[in-house]
Order: C-alpha cells, then structure tokens, then sequence
C-alpha cells in the first residue's frame, strides 16, 4: 500500500500521519499550495480532486486510483480481445481448410 | 475457462484474503475489487454461511471480483463482478464448446454465412437492447447504443455475436443432423445470459430459423397468419414507462413495454418457432431414439446431481448458475420449500418436475414397447430420475404417469374391451362422487371468484352485513354486479366470469360452467393463482382476441393495479400464457392444429400419450414460458415424424 500511495501521490508525507486522522469523519484537509492536485478515480470511475498528500494518501487507502493507474478501459479490451479470438479463429480455419486440401 | 477469468486479482492490493464472517464483513466492504473469487475461496470453501451473487453492474476491471460484502437476515451475501461484455463473450464460448462435443454426422448442410445473416442478427440485436433499455439501464453504466467510432461496448457486443454465430455455423456443418439427439442437454444447459435478458439457444435457434427462411424452408400459410395476427398486435399495443422484472423467466420473456421490444419479440419468436422445427424436420433422418432417451436420462440424473452439489457449497451454486446459464441460481438448500418443493438447479419446480416426469415416461414407454432393453445403466439412471421427481413433490406428474402408463398398457396389450371402460369410468364415477360428498359445494364452486377478488384492488370498500362480513366473505358476487362498474377497477374477466355464474340461466342437474372450471381450479390447488389470473387480465376486445404479443406479460401483470403486483405470481397455466401472448384466436387456431395432428395420429399411442402428458400438464403449469420446456413441447407435437426414422436409426 505505501508503494501505491508513492508511485501515485509521490513522497511528500509520512504514512503515520494517515494513523492521525483514523475513522474520524469530521477530519477536515488542508489544502497544500504546494501540492499539485492530483484526479482520483474509484472503481465506479467516480472523480475526486485531492490537493494535498495526506487527502491523497488517505483516498488512496480507501480504494481509489490515479488515471494513470486505471488507464483500461474494459469496453476496449474486450472488444479487442474479441477482434483477436476472432482472426485467430479465421486463421486457424484457413490453415485446416488448406490442410484437408 | 472455468477457473481463469475468477482468478485475476489487483496486483495493487497486499492485504490477505481471510474467511468470511460477521466479524470481517467490514475488512472486505473496505477492500473492494481487490480479492478474486477463486482467492476467496480457499478461506472459504466450507462457509456455508455466505451466499455467492453476481454484481451485474461491474466494471470490466472488477470482473470476478470480490464488488461487495453485506450482512444481511444471517446470512453474508458476496457479491462478485460480473460484465455485460464479458459474460456475453464467456458465456457463448463456453456453452458452444460444449456444444462442439456433439459428435459430428455426415450431412449436406451448406454452411457459408453471407453477410444478410449477420446483418440480420445485429439488427435483431440492437433491436433487443434498444427495446429494453430500462431493463439494461437498471444495473449497466456503461450501456450506450450510440453508433460513435469510440463506443467500444455496443461493438464489443457485435463482434461478439458475429464470432459466436461464426463458430455455431461451422460446428453445425458435421453436427446440424445430430443436434436433435442432443435436444435433452437444454434442460442441463440453460443457456441464459447472466446480464442479458437473451438466451444463447434462443439466439442459435433465430439464427437457423432466418437460415432456412432465406433458403424457402417455411409454411408460407402460417407466415401469412403469423403476420396478420403481429400487425393487429403492433396496432393495439399500448406504449408504458413500466419494466416487467423477468425473474426467473430472464432470457424468454420481454421486461419492457415499449414498441421496439414488442416487434424484436416478433420477429425472435417466429424464427424460433422456424429454427425449431427446422432442427427437426433435417435431423429426423438422423434421430435415434436410444441416443435420445439415454440423454435424456443422463440430463436429468446431472440435473439432480448439481442441483444436490450447487445446494451444499455456494461456490458451485455460484458457477453453477453462470457456466449453466440458469434463469436464477439454484436452490440453497437440500430441503423442500414453499409448497414442500425442491427445485434444484431449475427455475421452477413444477418445470422440472415435468422434465423428470417426461424422461422417466418416455423410457418406460421405451422399455414397455422393447424399443430400448432396460439394463443396470437405464436402470440406476431410472432411479435418479425418480428421486429428482420425488424432490420435486409435482403430484399432477406423479399422478399423469401413473395413469397413462396404465393407459398404454392397456392399449398396448389389447386389454381394452366394453368391461374394461365400464369399470374405469364406473371407478372414476365412485371417486368423483366420494370426493365431492366430503366438500362444500358451495366453496368449489365459487372458490375461483372468491379469489379473484381476494386479489382485486377494489377502489372502494364493500358494504358489510350484521356479522362485518362482506360480499365477498358471504360468496355473494351478485352484489357486487350491482354496484356501478366504472367505480370498482374489477378487471374485465373477473367481471365477465361473475356476471356469468350469477347471471346465466340455471339447468336442472347441468352445473354452471363457471363453477365446473372452478371446481376444478379447487380440487387441482389453482384456484388461488387462476383467481388472481382473472383479478390481473383485463384486456379489450382487440387484445382478448389476439393477445399483447409473443412473451409480452408486462401489461398483463402491470397493466391492471390488483393487490398481487410484487413478485412474480404467473397464470400457472400455459393455456392462459398462451391467452395473453395469442388471445382467443391464437388459442383456438393451436387447440385445432394440435387436435388434428392427434386425431391423425390416433393410431400412434406412443404419441398419443406424451402429448396427453404435456398438455395434462400445460393445464396447471407455466412450462411454456421456458425455452427448453417449449423446444420439449415442439418436439413432441412433431414427435410423429420422427418415430418411423428412428426405428430404421436404431436398428
């Protein structure tokens, strides 16, 4: 998890510090000018944007990813993973076809 | 293919996979899209108190995924991810390498696939998805029918389609006569999609049917009909916002009512109906008879099998529901429920009562004619066949074998003679007669109003008598009659049927008609769900005659507001189904068809007797509204056709 929350919102804070805020719902983040807002997605492919480390490494935690982590789109891999099965079925038929030739 | 597209996990994720229960339901809400099943699984192959479900709303990177966790009346219910997409592409190819199991028998089927096949179905295709779009709308976020260069989901879909009828094409080549032999596998195999309101054999069976349409295979009288009958439909339909829930009959029903979903229904049940009796008329050269009954025996034993393993462990239930595309996910339990039933992997257990009851008819009618020799084999698939019958407690099939089982031994050994009639009809008279000194006249003959308007949404409240009693608890529906109509939402059955018990002229010793349907409403245990039937029809003149549409209960269960609109309480006839679907015109041109194919066949007892079984069946169970229990009716009304080839087969 802290090599996620690195690669996604770098190394500007230290993970103890996520201990701090724990479950309290009425934690309030501060936003960090020197921080460059970063766009969170969650597996719904809801947006969120997070303006300080420690709200990135908090959402990071709970599930949610940076665009270039969640860069599939599953429509497209799987209508290419149709298009593959597909020409390898037709190839497979034409190599049989000329074989019983 | 089994265990692949279950096993992917977040490579993110670090946590452990841990076993499922009250305490760790939170530790999983947390980490959601995380887990695969098969991880899961390890943990949890023996917690039986988790219910495995599909989250149908998953995105494509969360398939086979732990989506969700709830806690809910004691048991945990995980949900795993499942995708429109990929089930499409997984289900299809699944089910059509089974298929390709089927061995090959030499035929001269062409098996080109011009481009106005493919065509056809996409069209079809869209056709569906446009048409029930609430249905698809209600779990799918991604669902888009735009035709956009980018919209990989609808061309996904259509690749699909075009590579799963490219392999059924080439695998029907070598297979197309022997695929009759293998019909009895569609009870095992469903086919129904899990995020789809289509079924694969639905889709396969259109397909053929379009197939023979363009190469002049069909009835051009019935087509006329067929047409006629559509048109008045399409004219008298009634467009509604409502979305139908399918349930279990996903896959052979249409959830919406919108006229795209009413025309694509059309045009799927006419080349079904092609498809079908198209399979039948090229393969009844190859049809075996030993083949057929021995899968059908070998069916229904897996059926019985599954439906024992998927109740005892929610993995298989799970797999079981997905790879065999049933309706709904088996039964979780190994005793019987609501009704004393046990419905194993079926959606219903009336249905699959039928099933059993039709293998273990056919093979005794087998054994008795010597057309198959009973050895240990049939024998212990007999018996499971049995036990499978006996789970599912359908005592209208326990008690339609007996008696033409009985029936065919007396016709068969020539033991019927004027003694014989006498003493059965003498025996049927005492037991009618026994049976009705023990009831109420009164309640029999009038329990199928009193029911109808139990379920009736009234509008107003009806007048009581000294003791608080109503009309309707005094069996007094006369007084209804006299209140003003338009004030008390009473459909225009449940009307006709009062104002004729009530009102039609008495016949000294001839009862009622009304009273002699409902009598035997009571005494078959329907006169509740005909009462209801009668509380929910309401249609006009136009829709009595020719019906909603092929499928179509969505303006009946809908359309009237009774107090019966949650759930799914079907007719519990398919007569009545095919009522709504084909009004009386349909009914009666069918009944006609169906009782000359009988008559010309009187000589054929074998045929005789399976179709009494279907349709002593079909008077009390809604089996027609399931694609293998239709694909099993067609069969037997063209069964005459085939019994000649498979003799010559056989031998």
């Amino acid at each position: 998890m802290e090599q996620l929350i690195e690669s996604i919102c770098g190394d500007q804070g230290e993970i103890s510090e996520l201990e701090e805020i724990g479950n309290n719902p009425n934690f309030v983040f501060e936003n960090d000018l020197n921080f460059e807002t970063i766009v969170l997605f969650d597996t719904n492919n809801n947006i969120i944007n997070v303006n300080s480390w420690l709200e990135c490494a908090n959402y990071v935690k709970g599930g949610w990813v940076n665009n270039s982590v969640e860069t599939l789109n599953g429509d497209q891999f799987i209508f290419f993973v149709s298009l593959t099965l597909f020409v390898f079925y037709f190839l497979i038929k034409k190599v049989s076809k000329r074989r019983t030739k | 293919m089994l265990i692949l597209p279950w096993s992917i996990r977040n490579n993110d994720s670090n946590f452990p996979t841990i076993p499922i229960e009250e305490s760790t339901v939170g530790y999983y809400q947390s980490n959601t899209c995380d887990f695969s099943l098969v991880e899961i699984l390890s943990n949890n192959f023996k917690n039986n108190q988790i219910d495995i479900l599909p989250d149908k709303s998953s995105s494509v990177r969360c398939f086979g995924k732990i989506n969700g966790v709830d806690y809910f009346s004691g048991s945990i219910k995980v949900y795993v991810g499942t995708n429109m997409n990929v089930d499409f592409l997984l289900q299809s190819l699944f089910l059509l390498l089974l298929i390709s199991i089927i061995p090959k028998k030499e035929s001269s089927i062409k098996n080109n696939m011009p481009l106005v096949y493919i065509t056809f179905l996409l069209g079809v295709l869209y056709l569906h998805l446009k048409g029930e779009l609430m249905f698809y709308e209600s779990f799918s976020k991604n669902f888009d029918l735009s035709f956009d260069l980018d919209n990989y989901f609808l061309f996904s879909l259509f690749l699909t389609c075009i590579l799963t009828l490219s392999i059924f094409n080439d695998l029907m080549k070598d297979r197309f006569s022997n695929f009759l032999n293998y019909f009895p596998f569609m009870f095992l195999f469903v086919g129904t999609y899990n995020t789809f309101n289509l079924n694969l054999f639905v889709i396969l069976f259109v397909f053929i049917g379009f197939k023979s349409f363009i190469e002049n295979k069909f009835n051009k009288r019935f087509l006329f009909l067929y047409l006629v009958v559509s048109i008045i439909q399409i004219y008298n339909f009634k467009k509604s916002p409502q979305l139908f829930d399918v349930d279990k009959l996903k896959g052979f029903v249409n959830s919406s009512q919108t006229i795209e979903s009413l025309i694509c229904w059309i045009i799927i049940f006419y080349f079904l109906i092609c498809g079908i009796l198209n399979v039948i008329n090229q393969g009844r050269k190859f049809f075996n008879f030993n083949l057929f009954i021995r899968n059908l025996l070998i069916s229904g034993s897996i059926i019985t099998i599954i439906g024992f393993l998927s109740a005892l462990n929610p993995f298989l239930n799970f797999l079981s529901y997905y790879y065999l595309g049933l309706n709904k996910a088996g039964i979780k339990t190994l005793n019987s429920v609501a009704g004393n039933t046990w419905r194993g992997i079926g959606s219903s257990a009336e249905a699959l009562g039928e099933f059993y009851g039709f293998v273990i008819l056919i093979t005794l009618l087998a054994i008795l004619s010597k057309k198959i020799n009973l050895n240990k084999g049939t024998l212990l698939l007999l018996i499971v066949n049995f036990y499978g019958l006996y789970k599912t407690n359908n005592f209208a099939v326990f008690s339609s074998l007996f008696v033409l089982v009985t029936f065919y031994f007396l016709f068969t050994f020539k033991l019927i003679n004027k003694f014989s009639i006498i003493m059965i009809v003498f025996v049927v008279t005492v037991f009618v007669s026994l049976f009705a000194s023990t009831i109420s006249y009164d309640l029999y003959s009038k329990a199928l109003l009193r029911e109808g308007y139990i379920a009736s949404d009234l509008n107003i409240e009806l007048p009581k008598d000294e003791y608080n009693n109503s009309a309707v608890e005094n069996l007094n529906f006369g007084e209804i009659l006299l209140l003003p109509k338009d004030q008390t939402n009473i459909s225009n059955s449940l009307y006709f049927f009062t104002e004729r018990y009530t009102n039609s002229k008495n016949i000294k010793f001839i009862p009622n008609d009304i009273a002699v349907v409902s009598f035997i409403a009571k005494t078959i245990n329907r006169s509740e769900k005909w009462g209801i039937f009668l509380a929910k029809y309401n249609p006009n003149l136009e829709n009595f005659l020719f019906g909603n549409g092929p499928n179509q209960l969505s303006e009946y269960y809908l359309g009237h507001k009774t107090k019966v609109n949650n759930g799914l309480v079907l007719p519990h006839s398919s007569f009545l189904d095919f009522l709504i679907f084909y009004g009386l015109f349909g009914l009666l041109l069918t009944t006609y068809i169906f009782t000359r194919l009988l008559y010309i066949n009187r000589k054929n007892v074998l045929y005789i007797i399976l179709s009494l079984y279907f349709l002593i069946n079909f008077i009390k169970s809604d089996s027609i509204l399931y694609i293998a229990s239709f694909t099993l009716f067609i069969f037997i009304i063209n069964f005459y056709k085939l019994e000649n080839e498979s003799i010559n087969n056989n031998a």
